[in-house]
């Protein structure tokens, strides 16, 4: 058969068919579901950090009116398990064996090991008797000393947050073979402490979930903001002890989830506990004080950095020591995540020796989880930081140090990197180029040149940065390849609907999943919808997280449609008269031996029983899992241009220009889109936000008052480019995206807020820049402390 | 985020209100726009047993006029309102100014003048400017009305001189003649956008061109808003050059006890408060020369 394509969808910018009624109002968001009977959960949370929980008086919650029940730790404890964790990490020393994590506690018992941690459960009639009561409950606790630091949490006599295991849950170490000889043998050698702040996705809808067992017919319904329907069903299988037929998982809309919804939270498996004990539905909405309490935060990590040079900037070798702090209970496969922001520190460089020491590491502060980049935003940072640092010392350009070490486009496909990533395909110089060019890099340093000499302080910062997407196989642990899974139907009227496993809540896949299925179909969008995001109707999914969806998500699109187009095609060949071969499918009609059929009279006719082709069968329904061997690997240049005034330290970031290449680009304004979005995230840990404990572990920045949200005031003018280097690795060409601006982003800021700053000599400014502290840097600077 | 339970009553008048509280001591809350209290009661922060609503009590309350001599504002009138009021821009622009710098557009159009002043925020922006402009507080109470400054309603963080059964019904603000200008500059805490420091400065020059006039009032550096009274005494009677504020502001943190939270140590409130000055007083000198 050949097939002669329409205009492509795929690269057009149709409007997105998902926003009208989230615009108008009309989503379905999960606290909008409501169920007759419902009735209201208040977790009730630990003020302390650490400490032994001895009593719970809770006969004065009972008596107050509309409480039903409160359940604590002893009545969850011992008839539900643990949620437990995902990934067995491995430990360097023994590399063989599977040193596991401990299992996240659903609820405290005997033990508080974070400040909101949740310690009982108030359910009653109605939302504000719960919180009512909760103000009620009686809670004697002896505090205990906090682990409050990774550094310290790993020294000698440190309070120990689970008393079965050492707080540090993993130490790592990789080495290519020459690393020492190296740094023998190099003439520079840059050492450099870098911190990675702790920071919070804050997603726009805090959790809300609702469960509901039937205990007739012994079945269970959630409805949870989450990022994926099948791993909470997965997950509660296990916590309940039930089989995952006696369980739906729905994630409604969901209003942004950025990695920190990805995977069940406690209170889910709690609503459902709840819901089991009570036989009603059982609710809870979060507020945004107890999302910043309790639900994930992400980024924290201390590092060690060095890099050994030559006096041309060629860089030779690296040596990193990476610490995280894990909080105290490991969410997903975050005791790993240093690992793999650890080996992405050789970034777009043809570094070729590099050390890896990792310790992952539990305190008394809430869980780290998944959060936009996962890991590679803080690896990238310290390679970034580190360029312009060398630069500035050797007197080279930031943007020509760059250049020397790239990895040259005749290195692809598949460069391996001395941490074991492989980089499926680019051309990182051409994204460098063709920043300095949008930017006008040499005028801005021009420009730069003029302020300075009238007394103000433009600053200009350049970020190249690689960032995996399409997971995907991970070179860590090519055994967790998470397919995807697509189902493809053709109604009889001819219209099309997508089931996928990795749902959106954002990223746009109600367009771009119909424009995958429409270039392969030939109908238009119009009739073309999207389905995700239950149990009920969705076979399998692996989720939407780690830029996967367009290249493992969108193949599964593809192969399903194919299937669809083979199976109609046969049926034409059929009708016509013709063998398939000779089939031709130009803009919705198959046609051969001089007659026609089109799409929709192939999709009424195939159920039609003397119509059919011997031994086919009714309908056009089929599906197809995709499972991808390589990731992806997206990559761009950033130039950050800011203007700080050096009286009051603050930051004006007044442009940034982003040169991407994620592959082919399916919807470029969305695309665009995810650019804008991701770096105002990066910009937002660049400059703003940040998780700030005090010496008791408690959390001092949880609320919008004080945790420093960026405003769409607060944003520069964006400048986004694309070039395209179609991925190897998947049919569709494309890359992950939605992570590199978060990657890009901050290196560029701070880069550019250090180099404006190069006249009082600042050298470093920890993030976020805040006015103090960028004010400060210079005080320090000029009194000749350097930092 | 669910308060905890309380009465609720919205009475007519200023009168059936100060009753009101005057029936349940102890326990009354006037709210007036709430776009503070709200937000503390759902913290359960604040947890009063009555609250008392003015917003029947607008048409008594919600006005801005000009009697001559004084701006006269009601206190229940909005920031959105002071900030577009043509009488204020002809008056007092810096009062617009200062409206203006409030919060955003959702809480500009509930919160009140009258309540932001009773609330006693020491990172609020109007008693900035109302020190510098000398303003004064009507107060209603069982008694009748008593009028005191804003300088002495204003106690200390969170507290003010008011009983609990007065509610303040009008601020009076003197409009100065002759050569004068003003302004008000804010450095915003980047999350919740209160001011860091936020500084005032009102000038009046005389015919030869020397300061009659210099008030600096100082807000979010210290406990309470403040005047800088060693940057005023400096620069009283001299001829405003560059130099001249620039010594005089580098005493504006003097006598200030500014305090240290997430988003300024002491020593960078002092910082500001000097920098600040320095271009509050320019730009106010700069607008009495225009």
């Amino acid at each position: 058969m050949t097939t002669t394509s329409p205009p492509r969808q795929v690269g057009q910018s149709p409007r997105r068919k998902e926003d009208d009624r989230l615009l108008r109002g009309q989503g379905a968001f999960s606290d909008d579901i409501n169920i007759p009977g419902t009735v209201w959960a208040h977790f009730f949370r630990s003020p302390h950090a650490h400490a032994h929980i001895l009593n719970i008086d809770s006969s004065a919650t009972m008596a107050h009116p509309g409480v039903l029940r409160v359940l604590t730790g002893e009545d969850v404890h011992p008839r539900y398990n643990p949620i437990p964790p995902v990934l067995a990490v491995r430990d360097a020393e023994n590399p063989d064996s599977t040193a596991g994590a401990p299992a996240f506690t659903l609820i405290a018992r005997n033990k508080a090991k974070y400040a909101g941690e949740i310690v009982a459960i108030v359910v009653a009639e109605t939302r504000e008797a719960a919180r009512d009561a909760a103000d009620l409950l009686m809670v004697d606790y002896r505090p205990l000393p906090v682990a409050n630091t990774p550094e310290q949490a790993m020294g000698p006599d440190a309070p120990q947050v689970h008393d079965d295991r050492s707080n540090e849950q993993v130490r790592w170490l990789k080495s290519t073979e020459n690393v020492s000889s190296t740094f023998e043998d190099s003439e520079i050698i840059l050492r450099h402490d870098f911190v990675n702040q702790r920071i919070h996705a804050v997603p726009m809808e805090p959790r809300a979930g609702i469960a509901h067992w039937d205990p007739a017919t012994q079945f269970l319904t959630i409805w949870a903001s989450i990022q994926g329907a099948h791993e909470l069903r997965t997950q509660m299988a296990e916590v309940l002890e039930l089989s995952p037929d006696q369980i739906r998982s729905v994630a409604p809309d969901v209003g942004g989830g950025f990695g920190a919804k990805h995977g069940g939270e406690v209170e889910y498996f709690l609503l459902a506990i709840a819901s089991m004990e009570l036989g009603l539905p059982v609710k809870w909405a979060a507020s945004r004080t107890e999302e910043f309490l309790s639900l994930s935060h992400a980024r924290g990590k201390t590092s060690q950095f060095e890099v050994a040079a030559d006096r041309d900037g060629r860089v030779k070798a690296l040596r990193l020591r990476h610490t995280t702090d894990l909080g105290a209970f490991p969410k997903g496969a975050t005791p790993i995540v240093a690992q793999t922001s650890a080996i992405i520190a050789t970034g777009v460089y043809g570094i070729r020796e590099a050390s890896f020491e990792v310790h992952s590491v539990y305190t008394n502060h809430t869980p780290e989880g998944a959060y936009r980049g996962y890991g590679r935003p803080e690896g990238i940072y310290l390679i970034e930081r580190a360029m312009d640092m060398l630069a500035r010392d050797l007197d080279i350009d930031p943007a020509e140090i760059r250049r020397r070490n790239m990895i040259q486009p005749e290195e692809f496909p598949y460069y391996r990197t001395p941490g074991g990533d492989i980089y499926d395909s680019g051309n990182y110089p051409e994204a460098l180029e063709r920043a300095l060019e949008v930017s006008d890099y040499e005028g801005l340093r021009a420009r730069q040149r003029e302020m300075r000499a009238d007394g103000k302080y433009l600053g200009i910062g350049l970020a190249s940065w690689v960032k995996t997407g399409g997971f995907g196989p991970s070179s860590l642990d090519p055994s967790s390849s998470m397919p995807e899974w697509a189902r493809v139907k053709v109604s009889p009227a001819g219209m099309v609907t997508i089931y996928t496993g990795s749902s959106p809540h954002g990223q746009g896949n109600y367009t771009t999943y119909a424009q995958v299925a429409a270039d392969t179909l030939h109908v238009p969008l119009d009739d073309i919808s999207v389905t995700h995001g239950d149990t009920a109707t969705v076979t399998y999914g692996s989720g939407t997280f780690a830029s996967r969806n367009m290249v493992v998500g969108g193949t599964a699109v593809l192969q399903a449609s194919q299937k669809v187009l083979d199976k109609m095609t046969q049926f034409a060949a059929h009708a016509l008269n013709a063998d398939s071969d000779s089939v031709t499918y130009t803009d919705g009609v198959f046609s051969a031996n001089g007659s026609s059929i089109t799409f929709r009279e192939v999709a009424a006719n195939i159920n039609r029983v003397l119509e059919r082709p011997p031994g086919m069968e009714m309908g056009l329904d089929e599906s197809s899992f995709y499972q991808p061997t390589h990731l992806t690997f997206n990559y761009g240049t950033y130039v950050a241009v800011v203007e700080v005034d050096p009286e009051t330290g603050d930051v004006d970031l007044q442009q940034l220009y982003c040169v991407d290449d994620q592959g082919v680009v399916v919807h470029p304004v969305i695309v665009e889109g995810q650019v804008h979005g991701g770096a105002a995230q990066g910009i937002g840990q660049a400059l703003y936000e940040d998780i700030i404990y005090d010496d008791n572990g408690q959390l001092l920045s949880g609320s919008l008052m004080d945790y420093a949200l960026p405003t769409a005031e607060m944003m520069p003018e964006f400048i986004s480019e694309f070039i395209e280097t179609p991925s190897p690795t998947n049919p569709l060409g494309v890359k992950g995206m939605g992570e590199g601006p978060t990657t890009g982003a901050p290196p560029a800021v701070v880069n550019a807020v250090v180099d404006a700053l190069a006249p009082f000599n600042v050298r470093d400014i920890a993030m976020p820049l805040t006015p103090e502290r960028v004010w400060r840097a210079i005080q320090d600077a000029q009194n000749g402390d350097q930092s | 985020m669910i308060p905890g339970a309380f009465d609720y009553a919205a009475p007519d008048t200023v009168a059936a209100a100060i009753l009101l509280l005057r029936e349940r001591p102890g326990e009354g809350k006037v709210i007036a726009g709430g776009q503070s209290l709200l937000p503390m009661m759902k913290l359960r922060v604040a947890m009063p047993g009555l609250i008392v609503d003015l917003r029947k009590t607008r048409g008594e309350l919600s006005h801005i006029s000009n009697d001559g001599s004084n701006l006269r504002i009601g206190s229940m009138t909005s920031h959105a309102h002071v900030a577009g009021s043509d009488v204020v821009q002809d008056t007092l622009p810096v009062l617009a100014e200062t409206a203006a710098e409030i919060a955003d557009v959702q809480v500009r159009n509930l919160g009140t003048i009258g309540g932001s002043i009773a609330h006693a925020d020491p990172v609020a922006d109007y008693p900035a400017t109302l020190l510098a402009l000398d303003a004064q507080a009507e107060i209603a109470g069982l008694n009748g009305v008593r009028v005191v400054s804003v300088d002495e309603l204003i106690m200390d963080a969170f507290i003010s001189t008011l009983a609990e059964d007065e509610i303040i019904t009008e601020i009076v603000i003197p409009i100065t003649e002759g050569r004068t200008g003003a302004a008000y500059i804010k450095f915003a805490n980047k999350a919740s956008h209160f001011a860091i420091v936020g500084v005032a400065a009102h000038v009046v020059l005389d015919d030869s061109g020397y300061l009659s006039r210099v008030a600096v009032g100082i807000t979010g550096a210290a406990s309470r808003a403040a005047r800088a009274t060693a940057v005023e005494d400096t620069l009283r009677g001299q001829v405003p050059t560059p130099d001249a504020i620039s010594a005089a502001s580098a005493l504006a943190a003097d006598g200030l006890e500014c305090i240290a939270d997430l988003h300024g140590s002491p020593e960078y409130r002092q910082n500001l408060c000097r920098v600040l000055t320095r271009r509050a007083i320019t730009r106010a000198v700069e607008r009495a020369r225009e």
